[in-house]
């Protein structure tokens, strides 16, 4: 009734994703209702014909707010069984893989991978606080696994990342176009820059977004600005812990009460309401929305990113007590696999989703759309 | 017992059960189609036309009574009820209003696909938007909602309906409400029924809508003698893609080719003026057309340059490189298909073409002629798309009065039927079709019938 998995049908390979976006693109290419949604269908308009490097790019653009499911007369049961939120999800998954080989394993194994990357993660640190040690006289944590030892676990698992990310990013470039110029204007980025920081597209064209039924929200509008911005804050926590640790030779940890103490505190709360809440929304959708396969992949990431910030607010409370050791390497091993699984996993949606806002704020631009 | 009965579940329905259950009565919905199709063609429309003085977000500028008016003249040829008329297009601005207060979201004015934003105001994602939101609100307002329930009939006895019969869970059922409102739509997809007027073709038409359309109510209150109004035998229908389904294929099933190319039958022969007018003034009658064909199937012919200039279609269009190529995979004579393109192209002018107007760039010495873009069908890859007509709604309906009572033979009304929607907008739109003012009927006729049944219900 709702549609197969095409991704577990065909072992995690796209093409019948590819195929079916394609079918159903030029139905709604010839209806075209759904124009004040969102992107996908102005940026849609404007081709006739859809190579897989145009499907790619209009998946991307696609943020499975699912107002156009709800608002379609061709949604299944339908003969026609249009369902762009679905299929953009699994074309989207397919322009992953095309981007890191070690995608498939995510995809077809979530749970199996996460689990792996964590075990592997943990032993890399015990390897670190083995070789390294702690610090003589070191304060908190720094007594279990010594500035050395972090920093060259932090630069390992922060390495991979980057080149991971850089590849990937320059891979989706190549096969998701444009091939037509060179890239975006300056003003396009920014334009891209703004849609990606507000979650321009999770407002449903100013109604909200269908995710929890028929009814509009913008629940998951917030719970990604919550993960997103508390990410954000963490990170920003980590940043300047290091340049007042290496710089101003302020040695951590800091206080609850100081800039970095709070933004890591406010910002670690943030994330797990924000991941809660997120895992909340894909638990109670059904298959007529998702399929089994990317709620599973999407989770896998939103698993990590609770697990990193519970253990890191765990981190702080256990500070002086016995429990540090255990607290400690397993936020150290969450953030590891955090970072090693972005480049392969569903975080790659921010840069492509960061790409396509740009190249369609381009598109826009250049045809004097707005 | 609700006060108020209403049959149907499109727009007219909701703007009527809505504006009953405001005015304080209780108000059952009977729609006849499953939850998942419920709301008959309003599924389909995608915008509502309101008359404004003023500009009204996202209606720009403004498009006064006397120019909406002249423009149903020109599209029902005078086929229409002037008091009712302009009654319709002097509310449509508080029933825009009311859409809105209710639920319904509007796109703002967009440049993007069609240039109506001065006239017509967009439903954000189309009707099956707006019905879901009249639905969410119908709900919230504590109005009944049955789905899968058929009325069977609706009787009438002493100038008033004593009960209402219907089929609901497999059990035959039966109500007695205090007032009624019929809102169940035409019978155009009651195939048996356009059989009466076009005999086997009607086998052959798409229906573009609903499969629920089946004019059930309309027939059984024809039957007990309440006036008519319409022509019986008309139906409002376009050209689309002969892949369609049988039913529910809606907009994207519709072609624009036809300016841009030439149409032949299965005899390889032209047989109307592809180029007459301007696209959406033409768009209606080629439905016609094609009906008075052989088999009731067409196809219209292009080359690849061509197909830039219309609106894409749902289905592939049919390649070959060759016109002989193209004959064989449509099952067409290839000589007579090569004649025809070949005497068409030699009767093009040199110049003159402008997709972007009537530009008069006519055949010369050609029958019958093609009178604008008239430009030769010469570059490989030549393209067809099959056609038949795809019906839209059909012109009988019930006759009302201004407060939507439904007359009987006499003229006099009934004391509690009322209707609103496609079952009375024959008196409105006797002929043609003008976007966006069906919804524009539905939406004024449904809140009249709604507060007059309410007020009859609660005397």
């Amino acid at each position: 009734m709702h549609g197969p998995d095409l991704v577990a049908l065909t072992g995690s390979k796209g093409e019948a994703a590819l195929a079916e976006a394609r079918r159903a693109l030029q139905i709604c290419n010839a209806c075209r209702y759904c124009e004040g949604y969102c992107a996908v269908f102005p940026a849609m308009t404007l081709r006739r014909e859809f190579a897989d490097a145009d499907l790619i790019h209009l998946a991307n653009l696609c943020h499975g707010c699912r107002d156009c499911l709800y608002a379609c007369q061709y949604a299944p049961p339908h003969e026609f069984g249009i369902n762009i939120p679905k299929t953009m999800s699994e074309v989207r998954i397919e322009s992953y893989a095309r981007a890191a080989p070690g995608t498939r394993l995510l995809v077809d194994r979530p749970q199996l991978a996460t689990a792996l990357l964590l075990g592997m993660m943990v032993a890399l640190v015990e390897l670190y606080r083995r070789l390294l040690g702690g610090d003589p006289g070191g304060r908190g944590f720094y007594a279990v696994m010594g500035r050395e030892a972090m920093i060259a676990f932090g630069l390992t698992a922060a390495g991979f990342a980057l080149t991971g990310l850089t590849i990937g990013l320059l891979r989706y470039r190549a096969f998701a176009g444009p091939a037509d110029h060179f890239g975006p204007s300056l003003r396009s980025w920014w334009r891209a820059a703004g849609d990606a920081a507000t979650l321009r597209y999770l407002g449903g064209g100013g109604v909200g977004c269908n995710d929890t039924g028929e009814s509009f929200s913008y629940k998951r509008r917030l719970y990604h600005h919550l993960m997103a911005w508390g990410f954000a804050a963490c990170f920003a926590a980590t940043s300047l812990g290091a340049i007042y640790d290496h710089l101003l030779h302020w040695p951590a940890p800091y206080p609850w009460i100081s800039v970095p103490g709070l933004l890591g505190t406010v910002g670690g709360i943030a994330m797990i309401a924000g991941t809660t809440g997120l895992i909340w929304l894909k638990r109670i959708e059904g298959d007529s929305v998702s399929s089994p396969t990317t709620r599973a992949f999407d989770r896998s990431l939103l698993i990590l990113l609770l697990i990193a910030a519970a253990t890191g607010l765990a981190n702080r409370l256990a500070h002086g007590t016995a429990t540090l050791t255990p607290a400690l390497i397993m936020h150290l091993a969450s953030i590891g696999a955090l970072l090693v699984a972005m480049p392969l996993g569903k975080f790659m949606h921010a840069g492509f989703r960061f790409l396509a806002l740009a190249r369609h704020a381009d598109e826009r631009r250049r045809l004097r759309i707005d | 017992m609700p006060d108020v009965l209403v049959i149907g579940g499109g727009n007219a329905a909701l703007c009527a059960a809505i504006s009953a259950r405001a005015a304080g009565a209780s108000v059952m919905i009977l729609e006849s189609a499953p939850r998942h199709m419920r709301a008959g063609n309003s599924r389909h429309t995608r915008n509502i036309r309101v008359m404004h003085t003023t500009p009204q977000a996202p209606l720009l500028g403004q498009y006064e009574a006397s120019e909406y008016f002249d423009d149903l003249l020109k599209v029902t040829g005078g086929r229409t009820d002037t008091g009712l008329a302009t009654l319709v297009i002097e509310q449509s601005t508080e029933a825009f209003q009311f859409l809105r207060s209710h639920g319904v979201h509007f796109q703002r004015a967009l440049s993007g696909t069609l240039n109506l934003s001065r006239t017509n105001a967009f439903f954000l994602g189309g009707g099956k938007a707006l019905v879901n939101a009249l639905y969410a609100t119908a709900e919230r307002m504590g109005i009944a909602i049955r789905y899968d329930a058929e009325v069977q009939s609706v009787v009438l006895r002493d100038q008033r309906i004593g009960f209402v019969e219907f089929q609901s869970e497999g059990e035959h059922k039966s109500l007695i409400p205090k007032a009624v409102v019929a809102a169940s739509g035409g019978f155009q997809a009651n195939l048996e029924w356009l059989g009466e007027a076009w005999g086997d073709a009607a086998a052959n038409f798409a229906v573009r809508g609903t499969p629920y359309a089946q004019g059930k109510v309309l027939r059984n209150l024809i039957e007990q003698g309440v006036a008519t109004v319409g022509d019986p035998t008309q139906c409002h229908a376009v050209a689309v893609d002969a892949r369609a389904p049988q039913f529910d294929g809606g907009i994207v099933t519709r072609l624009d080719a036809i300016p841009f190319g030439i149409v032949v039958n299965v005899r390889a022969e032209r047989f109307h003026d592809e180029g007459e007018d301007i696209w959406p003034k033409r768009y209606a009658i080629w439905g016609r057309l094609i009906a008075e064909q052989p088999g009731q199937c067409a196809w219209v012919i292009c080359d690849k340059p061509a197909t830039a200039l219309f609106m894409p279609s749902c289905y592939p269009a049919i390649e070959a490189d060759t016109l002989e190529g193209l004959a064989e995979r449509l099952g067409l004579d290839a000589p007579a298909l090569a004649k025809i393109v070949g005497s068409f192209n030699a009767a093009c002018p040199k110049s003159g073409f402008d997709a972007a107007g009537l530009d008069g760039c006519a055949t010369v010495g050609l029958s019958p002629p093609k009178s604008n873009w008239a430009a030769p069908i010469a570059t490989p890859p030549f393209i067809a798309y099959p056609l038949r007509p795809g019906i839209t709604f059909t012109y009988l309906g019930v006759k009302v009065d201004r407060h939507a009572r439904v007359q009987d033979a006499t003229d006099q009304p009934v004391d509690n039927l009322y209707a609103a929607g496609e079952i009375m907008a024959g008196s409105i739109l006797g002929q043609g079709y003008l976007a966006g003012f069906g919804m524009a009927i539905g939406s004024v006729f449904g809140r009249i019938a709604g507060q007059e049944a309410a007020r009859h219900a609660r005397t």
